[in-house]
């Protein structure tokens, strides 16, 4: 018996490298590998959950896909809400940080409060704003009538939708960008900085020249992170408008969400989310090498 | 090109005066090296006259234009920095063309500037890289031609060759002083080496705690050192200070010493005569002393006798440190035929003539 | 008056009915005694009126039931995922109306019939009669019984007493006079607040489950004889617009995103002077808590369309026995099902606020002694009665189906060309269709 036992502790020791690991490799093997290996095996079958088993159809899901106009709505919107609401983003990030990278009186109770909307839980923050963009009982509307403005339809119109769904994105997510690109401020070098004020620069020169191209790296980074939650940006869309009206706010992920989980097509579904993937992937890999580029300084 | 003058000015951060009433003037086409130990302020004087630092009060005029309230771009100036400060996003022609696409040079001009800086410094090779791609060498030359092409009124340099190593440094010594003679420029160089102050400059500036102490050309300040600083701080290793009472004895004056006494060269009497009997300091420089000669006998009144504790043999030279009694000397001779061993009882002559005597309560120079 | 009294009458005759066959005939309650029997629960007010009483049942017939009840969105996840792996479950609930095909087709349905044909199986008294005809029928797939309504619900037009008597108008009886009268009160200022004519959901698919009663009282439908999508037809199409046009023009700002708990709020903050939708909302509407138009509101059905027909949808949870399930296990589970749904529980769980589909519940005196709002109690009645029970698509992915339709819905809403977008939407509907 101990014989026995130390002839199994000895084959363990000496195959350490694979028995320590092995139960997190198998942990990740299910909770990875194994569903995308099946995500990538539903795409090409028709598979209604709860109805028979998954039927494969090769490459049908991909040219429905192709003819489905939803998918064509929802790529539109993606863009027109992602484009926006990146750029905007972006832009008021660094104006922002730029603002906050110098020291003033209550910069410290500024900066914090600044950075609430980003701390808040995203669906939270998302029900409030469905609650205040309602155009009858919401509290914005009370506010722009009170002081004489025209009430809007904000998310209530098709024609306005997406720029109220931008708007409150870039609410949102606007003080992460700041965060980042603040560090990256930071940590500029201070001399050229001076050199480009000797060499004939004035403030928005500087800017122009000096800052902007020192720290696109860093703005790309920020880019890329955001845009890989912005791109599949689903609490926010989903809880105020889910998607309306009609089919105005529905992104492409939420149009795969929808087809998933709403009409339970898992085949479809799946071969949706790979496009949304592929498309994720595709604005990163541009991204990276734009990273490249610049941070060849 | 022009000259600079500054007038009583003050620097203050908070409550550090960090400049203190200082007043200065730099001649056209003069290289001035601003010197002192860190902290002494030098740096921010430079600063003030090129506009990185608002200045407390007080004037700078750059050839007769009051420039207090001028931008540093509208002030016609160049600067070369400790850290090169390069854009490190151009390459190093558009590092040295920058400041000239900044003032709207026409293209073909800009080429032609960028050129010809590249033509002075050997830099054609570089162009196209980027600064992080150059040696710390190459980066200082780089930042030289920055300042090159703008053909300013004024360069100023804040210590540009501290971050190079000693060979380096000696080889750009060399050719900033080339530089100098070939633009004709007004150059005002900050730097904490007196060796690049005693070799590349016209004028000496002197600074210690945020004013000035001396102002002269390097052998001036070399040879007559306003005050025990300036003694102290120009010459390498620096002037002995041995404190020192002044006596009168057989029809001449001695600086006593207690371990040995020394007679004070006749040049120095009436000097010296107002400090009779008082304490002064002696200040004498390790290379104004060499090994006693047996053939002029004693009795010179200029020997003295000490222990050789440590002999640092540098070939042609040597560093000996003396000690005599509690005080220690330091001694640069040539090296002698017989090595010197540590421990050894050893004579060393004075040269007398050229010895300082310093009020020990104003720390002015009496001789 | 006269319909009091005929509810009376026929009460009176269902009580001695019932009292007769209990006489008769008594099946043997014990004869599933043992076993032990598994059902899924939606955690619905009938769940929790129900849960506590099942003790007298495990007393009576020696069963032994364990309920296990979840919130909806998540009880429909676990049952399609138990139901789809094989676990043993012997009863669930499910809404005929939108599940049926699905379960159906899925093969997980025990039809009932043999069960409720049996004598020995199934009580004299539980009286299958009783239940409301549209139930019955909405509770059946393919001409088979596969379900025992406990909750029943349609939509009611809800109205402003107040107002209508201080302007002096008639409740709208054909949808001419809807229109007409949505437009009457349309921006009117009562209490200095600009009134809209009607609410009524407007976002998407949402919509469908109460336009669906426009569409049938249009004289339209899903499909065709075919089972082609009918939504191009001129009926269907006028349904659309219509809809769409009284929500636009007199209803509240961004038709398009009311969902129910939009829709009724306008209405209970008193901005609208009616409101369709579901019949159990009275609840909402007359808690003076929450709303500021209890006590004002009057019931009516749905007007009655060009044709004259009058055809709002009914709506149910049933409890049904899954297939899968053991011959005993199947058994004990009829007879939970069958007492859970008998004439006493049916009147008990009225009277605890679940909507029964019996009508000797709705009729009894008990329930009309407590009953604050009669017209609500004649509408609903009345609904149940012409009701239809196929509120939603007739296929299998009815989610998907009903986006489509919603997404006709909004155009018209919107005021976009309905035509075009409804011929779009058969298409599509006849491509996504799974029958």
């Amino acid at each position: 018996m101990t014989t026995a036992l130390s002839a199994v502790a000895r084959y363990v020791d000496r195959r350490q490298r694979f028995f320590f690991p092995a139960p997190a490799v198998a942990v990740l093997f299910l909770i990875i590998v194994l569903p995308i290996a099946f995500n990538l095996y539903l795409m090409f079958t028709k598979w209604t959950v709860g109805l028979g088993e998954p039927r494969f159809i090769g490459w049908d899901n991909f040219v429905e896909i192709f003819g489905d106009e939803r998918v064509w709505n929802g790529v539109k919107v993606m863009i027109y809400f992602s484009g926006a609401s990146l750029a905007l983003e972006l832009f008021f990030g660094l104006m922002i940080a730029l603002y906050f990278n110098r020291t003033f009186r209550g910069s410290e109770a500024v900066q914090a409060i600044y950075i609430i909307p980003f701390a808040a839980t995203p669906v939270a923050v998302a029900l409030i704003w469905r609650i205040m963009l309602n155009p009858e009982i919401g509290v914005i509307n009370y506010l722009l009538t009170s002081i004489g403005l025209p009430p809007g339809l904000w998310v209530a119109s098709p024609d306005t939708v997406i720029a109220t769904l931008v708007m409150v994105d870039v609410w949102k997510w606007t003080p992460m960008i700041t965060l980042i690109v603040l560090a990256g401020l930071k940590s500029l070098p201070h001399d050229p900085y001076e050199a480009a004020r000797i060499d004939g620069c004035n403030a928005l020169q500087i800017f122009w020249y000096i800052t902007l191209p020192l720290i696109r790296p860093v703005l790309i980074a920020a880019l890329m992170l955001r845009s890989l939650d912005n791109l599949k940006e689903f609490d926010m869309i989903y809880t105020i408008t889910q998607g309306g009206p009609g089919i105005a706010s529905e992104t492409l992920y939420l149009y795969s969400y929808n087809v998933s989980f709403g009409f339970f097509k898992a085949g479809y579904g799946s071969a949706l989310m790979v496009i949304v993937f592929l498309v994720v992937l595709v604005f990163n890999v541009l991204m990276n090498r734009l990273r490249r580029d610049a941070s060849l300084v | 090109m022009a000259n600079v003058i500054v007038k009583n000015l003050v620097k203050r951060f908070n409550a550090v005066t960090a400049v203190d009433n200082l007043s200065l003037e730099i001649h056209d086409r003069e290289f001035a090296v601003l010197i002192g130990s860190s902290g002494c302020g030098k740096t921010t004087v430079l600063r003030m006259i090129a506009g990185l630092e608002p200045i407390t009060s007080g004037e700078v005029f750059i050839g007769d234009t009051l420039v207090n309230d001028m931008e540093p771009k509208d002030r016609d100036i160049a600067m070369v920095f400790q850290n090169y400060a390069l854009y490190p996003h151009m390459n190093v022609r558009d590092n040295l063309g920058f400041g000239l696409k900044i003032r709207k040079f026409p293209k073909a001009e800009i080429d032609a500037r960028v050129q010809e800086a590249a033509d002075i410094l050997g830099i054609h090779d570089l162009l196209e890289r980027k600064p992080k791609e150059l040696s710390g060498g190459q980066r200082q030359r780089v930042a030289l031609g920055r300042a090159i092409v703008r053909k300013p009124k004024v360069f100023l340099f804040d210590e540009p060759l501290s971050n190079l190593d000693a060979k380096l440094r000696v080889a750009m010594r060399a050719e900033i002083s080339k530089l100098h003679r070939r633009l004709g420029a007004t150059i005002i160089y900050v730097t904490h080496d007196q060796v690049e102050a005693m070799t590349m400059a016209d004028r000496i500036f002197i600074m210690h705690k945020g004013t000035l102490q001396q102002t002269g050309a390097p052998m001036e300040v070399y040879l007559k050192p306003a005050n025990l600083f300036v003694a102290g701080f120009i010459g390498s290793p620096s002037m002995n200070f041995i404190e020192a009472k002044v006596i009168r004895e057989a029809d001449a004056w001695w600086i006593d010493a207690g371990e040995f006494k020394l007679r004070a060269p006749a040049a120095f009497d009436a000097r010296l005569e107002p400090h009779a009997g008082r304490t002064v300091i002696f200040g004498v420089r390790p290379e104004d002393m060499t090994a006693h000669d047996p053939a002029a006998g004693a009795g010179g009144g200029n020997t003295l006798t000490a222990r050789a504790d440590v002999v640092e043999t540098l070939g042609a030279e040597i560093f000996v440190h003396l000690t005599c009694g509690a005080l220690a000397i330091v001694a640069r001779m040539e090296a002698p035929e017989q090595p010197l061993t540590e421990g050894q009882t050893v004579d060393v002559d004075l040269k007398m003539l050229k010895t300082h005597v310093f009020d020990k309560e104003t720390s002015q120079t009496i001789v | 008056m006269k319909s009091a009294l005929k509810s009376c009458a026929s009460a009176l005759l269902l009580c001695l009915g019932f009292t007769a066959a209990t006489a008769i005939a008594q099946i043997d309650w014990k004869q599933a005694q043992g076993t032990e029997i598994r059902f899924l629960m939606n955690k619905h007010p009938f769940t929790t009126f129900i849960e506590p009483r099942v003790a007298q049942f495990e007393k009576m017939t020696g069963i032994k039931v364990a309920i296990e009840a979840f919130p909806e969105d998540q009880y429909r996840n676990k049952l399609i995922v138990e139901l789809n792996a094989g676990g043993k479950v012997d009863g669930y609930m499910i809404m005929p109306g939108q599940d049926d095909l699905y379960h159906w087709k899925a093969g997980w349905l025990q039809p009932l019939d043999g069960f409720i044909a049996d004598p020995k199986l199934t009580d004299a008294s539980w009286d299958p009669k009783d239940f409301f005809a549209s139930f019955a029928k909405s509770s059946s797939v393919d001409g088979k019984r596969i379900g025992v309504v406990i909750n029943a619900e349609t939509s009611l037009l809800a109205y402003r007493k107040d107002l209508f008597t201080k302007f002096n108008r008639k409740v709208p009886v054909t949808m001419a006079e809807l229109e007409d009268t949505a437009k009457f009160f349309h921006g009117k200022e009562v209490d200095g607040k600009k009134l809209v004519g009607i609410t009524l959901r407007g976002k998407g698919a949402a919509a469908t489950s109460q336009w669906v009663d426009f569409l049938y009282t249009f004289g339209g439908s899903w499909t065709d004889a075919k089972g082609k999508s009918n939504f191009a037809s001129p009926e269907d199409i006028a349904a659309f617009k219509f809809y769409g046009d009284l929500l636009r023009n007199y209803g509240p700002q961004g038709g398009t995103m009311l969902h129910w708990a939009e829709s009724t709020s306008s209405f209970m903050e008193g901005k609208a002077a009616m409101i369709y939708d579901a019949n159990v909302f009275k609840s909402l509407y007359e808690n003076p808590k929450e709303s500021k138009v209890a006590g004002l509101v009057g019931y009516t059905v749905i007007p009655a369309g060009p044709k004259g027909l009058q055809l709002p949808h009914v709506s149910n949870w049933s409890l049904v026995i899954a297939k899968n399930s053991a011959a005993q296990r199947q058994k004990a589970a009829w007879l939970f099902v069958q007492w859970a749904t008998n004439k006493e529980n049916s009147l008990a769980a009225l009277l605890a606020g679940v909507p029964s589909g019996r009508t000797s519940a709705w009729a009894s005196k008990e329930y009309k002694a407590g009953d604050k709002t009669p017209d609500w109690t004649a509408a609903t009645m009345k609904s149940f009665d012409i009701g239809q029970g196929q509120w939603n698509p007739p296929v299998i992915n009815v989610p998907e189906i009903r986006d489509i339709t919603g997404l006709v819905i909004v155009a018209a809403i919107e005021g976009k060309d309905v035509t075009e977008a409804a011929k779009k939407a058969a298409e599509l509907m006849d491509k996504k269709s799974d029958m």
